[in-house]
Order: C-alpha cells, then structure tokens, then sequence
C-alpha cells in the first residue's frame, strides 16, 4: 500500500514572521547563552592548558 | 484535558511549518539535561555521603529507562499524538526532579534514583521520540533536516544545564554547591515543565494528506532512492524485518564507539598526555574545556550529518561514519604517542560529531525504510539498542582500561587495546549497514490491514490545497 501522491500542494503561505521570530527566540536564546558559556570553558584547551608543542 | 487530544493539535490550513521545529527543541533541550548530570554528583557526594560509583548509576537507570519507555509506549505516543505525549513527558521529566528534591532534602538516595532515574527517564522517553516522529511528517522533503533539528536540541541540553546548574548551586548553596542541590533541583524542575509546557502546547501535527508546496510522493532523484519507500510498514511488522535488525547493531556499534570517548573523555586526555619534554601536561581546567568542546561537536554533529544525509542518503551517511570513525579510532593512541593534543581533539570531536550523527540521522533512515505511518513508535523499539550502549559502552572502556593498567600497562598506553578494540566494533557495523536493503513488500500495510489507526493517513486523496 503506497502513501498518497500529493500532487495538490499548499500554495505559497503568508508568514507569520512576528510569531516565528518568538518562537525560534524561545529555543535559541537558552541554546546559544549554553554554547558561548562551554565555548568560553573550552579557552584553556587553546591558551597555555596543555603547555608548549602541543 | 480534551486540548491535549491529536485532534485539537492538528494544523490549521496555512499553519508555517517552521512554527513547528522550536517546539520540538524545547522539548528536547530540556531533556538533553541529563547528559550534564555528572556536574551534580561531586555535590551530591559531599552533601550525602553517598559514592560516585552510586551516583554514576542515576545516569544509567534514566538512560535505561528511556530505551525501554520509549520502546513501551511507542504505540500508545502514535495513537494520542505529540502534544499529550510532550505534556506527559513534561509532568514525568519535571516531577521527577521535585522527587529528587526531596529526597536530597531526606538524604534519601533511592528518591533521587525514583526521581531523576525512573520519572525522569520516563520523561526522556516520551519526549525524545515524540517530536522526531511528528517532524518527520511536517519535513517529508527534508527528513534529515528535520530530525536533526530535534534531535540537535538533545546534545545542546548539557551545554545549557551544565552551567546553569553550577551556577545554581552556587547560588542557592551561598558558595558551596553541595548545600545548594534541592533548591537548585526545584528550580530545575519548574524551569523545564515551563519550557517543556511551551513545546506541548506549540507543537502542531499536518492534516491527513498533506504535503508542502511542491512536493510529491515521488523519489525517483532522491539519494539513495533505492532504499525509500513510500509505503509503510507498522511497528510489530517492522520488528520482524531483517533490516530492523540490522539497524539495531548499527545504532548499538556507532553509539558503543562514541560512549568510548564520551564517557571517559576527562581522564582520558590527561592520562595520554601526562607532560614530556616536548609538551606540558593537560591540566584539569583544559580537560574540562575538552569535554565542552566535545558536547559542541555533538549537537552540531546532530544537525550537519543528519542535514547531510539529505544529499548523500542514509546508507551513505552511515558508511562514512563508520569508515571514518575506523580511521580515527586508529590515529588516536598515534596522537597520544606523538604527544599532539591538537591532532587528538581533532579526531575526538570528529568521532563524537559522528555519534551524535548517528543518533540525528536514524530515524530518517528508519522512515526511508519502514514509512512514515508508525516511525515514532519503531524508532522507540530501536532505541533500545541506545540503552545496551550505555551499559556496554562504558563498560567496555573502563574494564579494558583498567585490566590494562593491572597488566603493568602505562596509563598513557593503557587506551590503545581499547581503541583497536572499537575499530574492530566500526567494522562490523560498516558490514550491519552495507548489509541494509529495501524492506520486502510482503511486509508492506495492504488496504484492508485491520491494524490501521482510524486516523490514518493511508488512502487519503484529499487534496491539501485547502
């Protein structure tokens, strides 16, 4: 049994842009806060942590 | 509770799927939490007494538990829908850190096992593979985008609740993380059921029938179109397909592989890199930076490989990780012999960037194989094989490194067999992966299959045009 061939799609939608920005705020302002705070603990990986010739 | 109901979240008509991706990463930043539960053991020893080796089992049980609930209650999440499934999940996930709360209060340890190992894995479970399995609908032209979109999210929880925990603790505990831990666990508890909350009563599902502009059933151009089906197969079915199988050992080997580092990364880069002349030892502070770099390469890994698999197909993606992770696996006790850290951060991350991959990119090969109709419920069965990692993967590292160090082996040696060891476990997945083909139609669902849900999609000739 084959799934429906869609061949009717959506037209084109107006965005709700006010709304998506929100939402992707939501999720990605926890995310990127959590990624410059592991970015900034992983510095001394680079900066002297492990000596010369390395 | 009627709004919680598959048919009050349906999408209405014009609804932007893009509304759709945020509420799965709520959901599942949320329960990516637990990936940086090792921050509160050293507390938790201090403040109860209790061993490390008592407190590493917490991890395990919620990790355990996710694999059996997500395999359990596969089913019954396709049947009720994504926004009960993630409100549940949220009162399972949250509760359990109020349980925990308060057995840390008691200094009772088997409520933080009850707490953040059983509630909290129920949650991990419900959660995790309810929004994959809806994005997969809202994405059918971009499944690898889409689950590694969600999927994405469950690597970045540790980079937002490692240091929120810290700081936490610090905070509630005036200093001292220890005396902080049941206000903090409280905190956590109500901050996630907010931000899970969010995900459940955003997310939406597309109407029977329904597709995005442009897009058709056909997979004539598609990478790897021999292996995409547009029928479906249902979960007990798939279960008795070779393939299920066979992508069960490649989940197991590729995530038994990553564990090898992940679980050990701290100790590991010290221990190779001890100091010499040519280079100074790698000290706690750089270990520590390594395993946050490694949690970074992670998520992205999540999201560019499964992205990636959009192009190149999934049997493709997987052969690569596992050719690849070989080849890595190989060089890492070179970089430790050469004293290079540089070149064994590069091959880690690289390695562990593959691993969340792998993760991210299973169920898009799962819906290319078995359908779309019951993929969340056959991802959940598959995850099991994620559960069986856990336990064998650290396992495997710390026993061979240990029975290594008894032999009178160095300890900068003593990872060698161990790496061999998972180049021997990649080769064998790359055999599981090579040997995945297109599922016989025998198992396909027929129009008269009486196990069809009422609401399915099968059939349905409406066009979505409305």
């Amino acid at each position: 049994m084959t799934q429906p061939r869609v061949t009717d799609a959506e037209p084109p939608q107006e965005v709700p842009v006010a709304r998506l920005v929100l939402f992707w705020l939501i999720a990605g302002v926890p995310l990127a806060w959590g990624v410059v705070q592991t970015v900034l603990k992983a510095l001394p990986l680079f900066t002297g942590g492990a000596g010369p010739g390395h | 509770m009627s709004f919680l109901d598959r048919e009050h979240s349906v999408a209405p008509p014009g609804f932007n799927r893009w509304l759709v991706p945020p509420a799965a990463l709520a959901v599942h930043l949320s329960i990516g939490q637990i990936y940086a539960y090792s921050v509160f053991n050293k507390p938790l020893s201090e403040y109860g007494g209790w061993s490390l080796l008592a407190l590493g089992v917490i991890f395990q049980l919620a990790i355990a538990v996710l694999g059996a609930s997500a395999a359990i209650f596969g089913k019954w999440v396709e049947r009720v829908g994504p926004r009960r499934t993630m409100f549940t999940a949220a009162c399972f996930f949250a509760g359990g850190f109020l349980v925990a709360a308060l057995g840390v209060a008691t200094k009772q340890l088997w409520l933080v096992y009850l707490g953040n190992g059983l509630l909290g894995g129920i949650g991990l479970g419900l959660g995790y593979i309810s929004p994959v399995s809806t994005l997969i609908k809202w994405f059918p032209d971009r499944p690898g985008v889409a689950t590694g979109m969600a999927i994405m999210g469950f690597g970045g929880g540790a980079l937002i609740a490692s240091p929120l925990s810290v700081t936490l603790m610090n905070r509630f505990g005036g200093g001292v993380p220890a005396n902080g831990i049941t206000a903090t666990f409280v905190t956590l508890g109500l901050i996630y059921l907010v931000f899970m909350l969010f995900g459940a009563f955003t997310i939406r599902v597309p109407r029977p029938g329904w597709a995005p502009a442009g897009y058709t059933a056909s997979n004539a151009n598609a990478p790897g179109h021999g292996m995409i089906t547009n029928a479906n197969v249902t979960v007990d079915t798939a279960m008795r397909t070779p393939q299920f199988w066979l992508l069960f050992a490649v989940l197991f080997l590729n995530v038994t592989a990553g564990i090898g580092i992940l679980g050990q990364a701290s100790v590991m880069i010290q221990e190779m890199f001890p100091g010499g002349p040519n280079h100074a030892a790698v000290t706690a502070a750089a270990a520590a930076g390594f395993v946050g770099l490694l949690s970074l390469f992670n998520m992205g890994g999540r999201f560019l490989w499964s992205s990636l698999s959009d192009r190149l197909g999934r049997k493709t993606t997987y052969a690569v990780f596992f050719a690849l992770g070989a080849v890595l696996y190989f060089l890492i006790p070179i970089t430790g012999h050469l004293g290079s850290v540089v070149l064994f951060v590069l091959c880690a991350a690289i390695i562990i960037s593959m691993y969340g991959g792998g993760f991210a990119t299973v169920p898009a090969y799962l819906r290319d194989l078995f359908g779309t109709l019951n993929v969340g419920a056959i991802h959940g069965r598959l995850l099991l094989a994620w559960s069986a990692a856990a336990i064998v993967g650290p396992y495997l590292v710390n026993g061979l490194r240990q029975s290594q160090i008894n032999a009178g082996v160095p300890a900068a040696d003593a990872y060698d067999l161990t790496m061999h060891i998972m180049v021997g476990l990649l080769v064998l997945g790359f055999v599981c992966n090579l040997l995945v083909r297109p599922v016989d139609p025998r198992y396909h669902i027929q129009p008269t299959d009486a196990s069809l849900p009422p609401d399915s999609a099968l059939g349905a000739t409406r066009p979505s045009g409305d």
